[in-house]
């Protein structure tokens, strides 16, 4: 057994290996710990908002030995780690620190909290000392002013941010998708049809909402035991968002790998299919969660229950990607 | 500073210290880490351990876990190269302990150095499995290539049998000896 609290030095030795394999080998490892670590955040964050991040990073603190500050306003939250207990094992190793260990807190930071709908700045302040900053805001302008500021006050050498990034997926809130509208031209009308649009009165079927930039699909399927597996689906042409209408959903989450992406892709249907389970990701009505092309790949149509639930009704709808 | 944050600090610097009033408590053990657990690492461990094998063959988790036994736990490897396995049995029953597996666990050392360490119940395996976290036989096989790293080049052989039921016994033998 390796004891848990030597975590962090097996960590280490990993980033070191990977780094010396070039830092596309290190991105692709932080996307592969943004969706394990989507397991253990991600429905708190996007149900509870900044609250959520609040209460996680607390419980952190505890199990994990940190101090540190934090500060809850209505609009966004501020981190500061004035002890990193993660970086003061690797500093102590007797193989040394990797020279880019702290990376990997924004790499899979920034991308777990893409995925819920925030935009944050972060600063690693020194890769010697075990500190560093965060600001996690809801509005993105307001994360653009911070990062701004901060690169122009020290420079781009430590600070990170998640405002470029497209995350594979993205899960929220309907009532509070207007703060995703800026993601594509057709997102507003695809969201002001989920807002506005009495869902439960619609039949079965294609729903057409704005020609072939924005339709939809309602149907009521039978869902499969997450855990009996399936496939996997992922497109290139068109953003899918899920939503329930009654029940719930679980649907089977994950990032394309390089594999995934050179398979067979049926460019009339827009799709591929591949065998992959993914992390789990459990939508009820009033929540959506979109998968953009082409890293998305998703695995609908599951339930956390053992048989499917009866009267469950969903829609699907398409949004044209890649403008 | 209290009795118990004395012996903490003492125990963190590798120092010598008294212990209870009377007797002499030795700790040379390099990473004796303390706090609150966090065990949810037991799952990170096996994902870092999936993620190698399955993105860059056993052969780089050889190379890591090779690093992490005779680079990281160089004291403990070097130790072991003299002949003397104390740190490997302080490491087995400290962390055996801290992660909640006290009576889950035997320790029969012998005069030369050998040393039998059985474990009835092993805690990570015990924690993924209430986690619901599938794949923790990863773990053991994890175990075994370290074990094998941080014997190589050392007068010991440590072998490592794990039962289906996930029990297993690690068994360090000084090379042309029994246990």
């Amino acid at each position: 057994m390796i004891p848990s609290d030597q975590f962090v030095l097996f960590y280490n030795e990993i980033f070191k290996f990977l780094a010396g394999r070039g830092k596309n080998e290190l991105d692709r490892y932080y996307e592969r710990i943004a969706d394990r670590q989507g397991n253990f955040t991600l429905d708190k964050y996007r149900r509870e908002g900044l609250k959520g991040v609040y209460d996680y990073y607390r419980r952190i603190e505890v199990e994990e030995n940190c101090e540190l500050e934090m500060y809850l306003q209505p609009d966004y939250l501020r981190l500061r780690m004035t002890k990193c207990p993660s970086l003061s094992k690797a500093l102590v190793s007797a193989t040394g620190a990797c020279p880019v260990y702290c990376d990997h807190c924004p790499g899979w930071c920034l991308r777990v909290l893409a995925r819920a709908g925030f935009w944050e700045v972060y600063d690693l302040v020194s890769r010697t000392e075990p500190v560093c900053d965060e600001w996690i805001y809801t509005d993105r302008e307001l994360c653009r002013r911070k990062y701004e500021e901060l690169l122009a006050k020290r420079g781009p050498g430590l600070i990170r941010t998640n405002l470029d990034i497209i995350p594979p997926f993205l899960a929220n809130k309907i009532s509070d998708s207007r703060r995703f509208e800026f993601m594509n031209p057709h997102f507003p009308k695809a969201f002001a049809f989920l807002r506005e649009t009495d869902l439960g009165s619609l039949p079965d079927g294609k729903v057409e909402i704005d020609d072939d930039n924005v339709f939809a699909f309602v149907s009521s399927p039978k869902l499969s035991a997450f855990d009996d597996g399936g496939e996997a689906e992922a497109h290139r042409k068109y953003i899918d968002i899920h939503a329930p209408i009654v029940g719930e959903e679980t649907i089977g989450t994950f990032t394309m790998t390089d594999r995934e992406l050179a398979l067979p892709f049926n460019e009339k249907d827009d799709y591929v299919l591949f065998k992959a389970k993914g992390e789990p990701l459990t939508l009820k009505p009033g929540e959506f969660a979109m998968f953009f092309p082409p890293f998305g790949g998703h695995r609908p149509g599951c339930t956390m229950e053992k048989v499917s639930p009866r009267g469950y009704r969903k829609i699907c709808v398409k949004v044209k990607a890649g403008i | 500073m209290d009795r118990r944050e004395f012996l903490k600090d003492a125990a963190c610097i590798g120092c010598l210290g008294l212990f209870g009033g009377c007797a002499l408590f030795r700790d040379d053990m390099r990473y004796r880490f303390g706090g609150n657990l966090h065990r949810d690492f037991h799952a990170s461990i096996l994902d870092g351990y999936n993620y190698l094998k399955d993105n860059f063959g056993m052969d780089a988790v050889r190379e890591v876990l090779g690093d992490l036994a005779r680079g990281v736990h160089r004291q403990m490897h070097e130790k072991l190269k003299s002949g003397d396995s104390s740190e490997l049995v302080e490491h087995w029953r400290y962390y055996m302990e801290r992660e909640g597996g006290s009576g889950c666990f035997s320790l029969s050392e012998a005069a030369d150095g050998s040393v039998v360490f059985n474990v009835k119940s092993c805690p990570a395996l015990a924690y993924l499995a209430k986690r619901g976290v599938s794949g923790g036989e990863g773990l053991c096989e994890l175990t075994r290539i370290f074990n094998e790293e941080l014997v190589k080049g050392t007068p010991f052989t440590l072998e490592t049998v794990v039962a289906s039921d996930g029990s297993c016994r690690q068994t360090l033998t000084r090379k042309g000896g029994a246990v």
